[in-house]
């Protein structure tokens, strides 16, 4: 398998216990950089950008989980921080045209809400197809709720967030992601254990009432088991990330999604159905995608506790990279170094050292190591070993 | 090093030295490497091809016998008996420790029968072991003419130890057996070094008529000496000394000296003039120094390698045309994770010129060695970095893309 070594990184303290779900990467101020949250199991909360914490919030509860999105639908992002013991904190800092102001200010606590507790995922995003975007989460109760924001007034913040759906599932939830039909109909994805998913497709009918609750509540759930003769425990956590991006222009092709459990198991699924899977010997507990080779394919990173990290491509080609720590949590995603420029993909690990470190130099012009024979020289000389010779000279010989 | 691209990396059990890493040029042009670990394990890597042009990286372990529970490697080296043929001979230096007396010794692999095709695992087999009264420090071979024919070339096995005298090994070809011999009567400017000898190099220049050795020493003493090689006397020598340990001495030319490949019907131009050779001293403590043609002015054309020592100890040094020019760069590899490339600049008014640091990469762990060859059988060479904790394989790709060739 070929292997690299990434140097590059950023090294931040973070003190505490980092859930799985606990940090993320994405534009939290609206300032057009990307930023990254990470929040730890004492309510800490650290904004990082660049290579410098920006802003530390406190006293936010257990942080099992966050998001970043839209969540009120103003086309700005909030940060919805959850905690285990049933609080879900919205921070946000609304999008300034000066940016000497933009500069200045800070997220603010915009709404708490109390919710269900022992939320360990949190998911924003358009569940039914409507626009707006809703917030999903999954309970370690085996319990996914969805819930969507009901404005007040023009104000952002002044509100509440009212539950649409709740789904019981017959196991301990995994992770929870969004992918999309062929027909652009979005559906959600709850990894259930030993490699199997719920399928859950939440209907909007048009005209309806929005009292009506029944046709609010429509929604079709089909359990897939993914079956791959592989698969060695039933009972092992699963992870699953869904939009996988297959690159071409083809629009029926539907996103692809993968599948990784904790005994090792990855998978690339297409329509329920296994493109390949690879068994690899270490514990996958995180999986994510990142377009590493920046070719518009997503490529699938996959960490495991001991370190170790698999980069796919979906053609099953594979990079790995072995952080020489163990990992509490991970995530990938595109960090802003300098603002103003174009955010890169990064890999995000916080350890059991209580550090965090932040790999921003992981691209990767191709994931196969490839020989370097021009088309002239295929022409001239068929003899490898003379064309090897040729090459050499030409580049190195004597002038 | 912009434009070089990591192509591999692999994790050693446990770390190398600067000894630890040799190559394996193989006559059909896949070249492989050897690398040592401390305790015991050496591995080999290589790519295989794919047909689609693709390259699979194979390290392997290779399981050299002799190699008994709690030694550990000190150094190792490899040559071919022909240039023509794949007769490997591969030498590794051992270290038993133990409470009371340290035995070291040289084991000195290769095939029992001359074959043409390589099989390292049959080398790994067949082994003559030298036990050593000393501990041994840079395992190095040269080529050796006797008795004055030059067709007659034998290479010989020269080592250096902590009783700061080289040892020179020979082959006994009748008893199938190795022997130490008098390193004075083979090599008179190699004697009475006045400490351990870290690293040593030597070039044959004049048409195999002269030969010209270096060697650095742990007491910063660099001493260089022209031999004419009819009657082994020494011409001229000089010294230097430095104020900390020299890691590395490197003799090299300024342009690179690759021939014509012989089936290209293109006239061989007659070599004018025998190109100046330089003297590269890699210092920790100093800056590294690079010594102008030395078989004219000796070591009194000093340059200074800029800045060579804000990089902690420079630990080796390779010799690589990094950007295809033609001329050869220095690359330094240093404790303090970085390599460095240093480009000579000459300027026109007299001649004389600079070097100048070109680039620096940092890498995860200091560097330990640094080869320049190809790997991947594609006529570009790679770097193969040795670092504390693994070996990246590096490929030079960007610079070559939408590169033309004229003389295509």
């Amino acid at each position: 398998m070929h292997a690299v070594c990434f140097v590059r990184r950023f090294e931040f303290d973070l003190n505490g216990t980092v859930f799985p779900n606990a940090l993320s990467l994405d534009d939290v101020d609206n300032d057009g950089s990307n930023e990254l949250v990470v929040g730890n199991m004492s309510g800490e909360l650290v904004i990082f950008k660049s290579d410098q914490l920006w802003q530390k919030v406190t006293g936010l509860g257990m942080i099992t989980a966050l998001g970043i999105g839209d969540i009120f639908n103003i086309g700005s992002n909030a940060l919805v921080v959850v905690g285990g013991d049933g609080w879900c904190h919205i921070l946000f800092k609304a999008k300034q045209d000066d940016v000497v102001e933009q500069r200045k200010g800070k997220l603010e606590s915009v709404h708490i809400q109390r919710i269900p507790a022992n939320t360990k995922v949190v998911l924003l995003g358009d569940i039914d197809g409507d626009g707006c975007t809703e917030m999903v989460m999954g309970l370690t109760d085996r319990v996914v709720r969805s819930y969507r924001w009901v404005p007040d007034s023009n104000q952002p913040g002044s509100g509440k967030l009212i539950g649409l759906h709740k789904w019981e599932c017959a196991n301990q939830i995994g992770t929870v992601t969004l992918n999309h039909l062929p027909d652009g109909t979005p559906c959600l994805l709850v990894a259930q254990p030993g490699g199997t998913l719920m399928k859950i497709r939440c209907h909007t009918t048009e005209g309806a009432s929005s009292e009506n609750s029944e046709v609010l509540a429509a929604t079709s759930v089909e359990y897939h088991a993914l079956a791959s003769s592989k698969m060695r425990n039933p009972n092992v956590s699963t992870e699953i990330q869904g939009g996988i991006r297959t690159g071409g222009t083809d629009s029926c092709a539907s996103p692809r999604y993968a599948v990784a459990t904790l005994d090792g198991t990855l998978m690339l699924v297409e329509d329920e159905s296994v493109i390949w899977s690879i068994q690899v010997d270490h514990q996958l507990f995180a999986l994510t995608k990142l377009d590493i080779t920046g070719d518009g394919r997503d490529e699938i990173v996959a960490c495991s506790w001991d370190g170790q990290t698999y980069i796919l491509d979906q053609e099953k080609c594979s990079v790995c990279f072995q952080l020489e720590e163990s990992v509490m949590s991970f995530c990938s995603g595109y960090y802003t170094l300098q603002p103003g420029h174009p955010p890169v993909p990064c890999l995000v690990y916080t350890t059991f050292t209580h550090k965090i470190y932040v790999y921003y130099d992981v691209q990767l012009p191709s994931m196969r190591a490839k020989r370097f024979i021009p088309e002239q020289l295929t022409a001239i000389e068929k003899n490898p070993r003379r064309a090897q010779q040729l090459m050499e000279w030409c580049l190195y010989g004597r002038r | 090093m912009e434009n070089i691209i990591d192509a591999h990396y692999f994790v050693l059990p446990s770390q190398g030295n600067v000894y630890s890493l040799t190559k394996l040029c193989v006559s059909n042009g896949a070249n492989k490497i050897l690398a040592a670990s401390l305790r015991r394990k050496v591995f080999s890597f290589e790519y295989s091809g794919d047909s689609d042009g693709f390259l699979k990286p194979t390290v392997k372990e290779v399981l050299f016998t002799y190699i008994p529970n709690g030694t550990e490697i000190i150094s190792i080296d490899a040559f071919t008996r022909s240039q023509s043929s794949d007769d490997f001979v591969i030498g590794i230096t051992i270290i038993k420790s133990s409470e009371h007396n340290t035995p070291t010794y040289l084991n000195i692999y290769s095939e029992w029968e001359p074959s043409s095709e390589i099989n390292l695992d049959s080398v790994a087999q067949n082994c003559l072991t030298i036990q050593l009264d000393f501990v041994p420090y840079q395992l190095y071979h040269t080529e050796m003419y006797t008795n004055a024919d030059k067709f007659n070339k034998e290479v010989v096995w020269l080592l250096s130890g902590s009783d700061e005298k080289i040892h020179m090994f020979r082959e006994d070809q009748a008893n199938h057996c190795y022997s130490e011999v008098n390193v004075a009567d083979y090599f008179p400017e190699l004697v009475e070094p006045p400490s351990i000898i870290l690293w040593m190099d030597i070039y044959h220049c004049k048409n195999e008529a002269r030969r010209v050795s270096a060697y650095g020493c742990e007491c910063g003493y660099v001493k260089l000496a022209i031999v004419d090689l009819t009657n082994r006397e020494v011409l001229s020598c000089w010294s230097a000394r430095f104020e900390g340990p020299v890691s590395t001495v490197r003799l090299f030319t300024e342009e690179s000296s690759l021939e014509t490949p012989s089936f290209l019907n293109v006239a061989q131009q007659e070599k004018e003039e025998e190109m100046a050779v330089h003297l590269l001293v890699s210092n920790t403590l100093q800056p590294s120094v690079v010594y102008m043609n030395v078989l004219q002015q000796g070591l009194r054309n000093c340059c200074i390698l800029p800045d060579s020592e804000r990089y902690d100890a420079v630990l080796c040094s390779a010799i690589a045309d990094v950007n295809m020019d033609g001329r050869h760069e220095i690359v330094l590899g240093t404790y303090s994770q970085d390599v460095l490339v240093y480009k000579y600049q000459e300027c026109d008014a007299d001649k004389s010129g600079t070097w100048f640091l070109l680039s620096q990469r940092s890498f995860a762990n200091p560097i330990h060695s640094i080869l320049y060859l190809d790997v991947t059988g594609d006529g570009v060479k790679e770097f193969v970095i040795l670092t504390l904790r693994g070996i990246h394989i590096m490929q030079v790709i960007s610079m070559l893309e939408g590169m033309a060739f004229p003389c295509l």
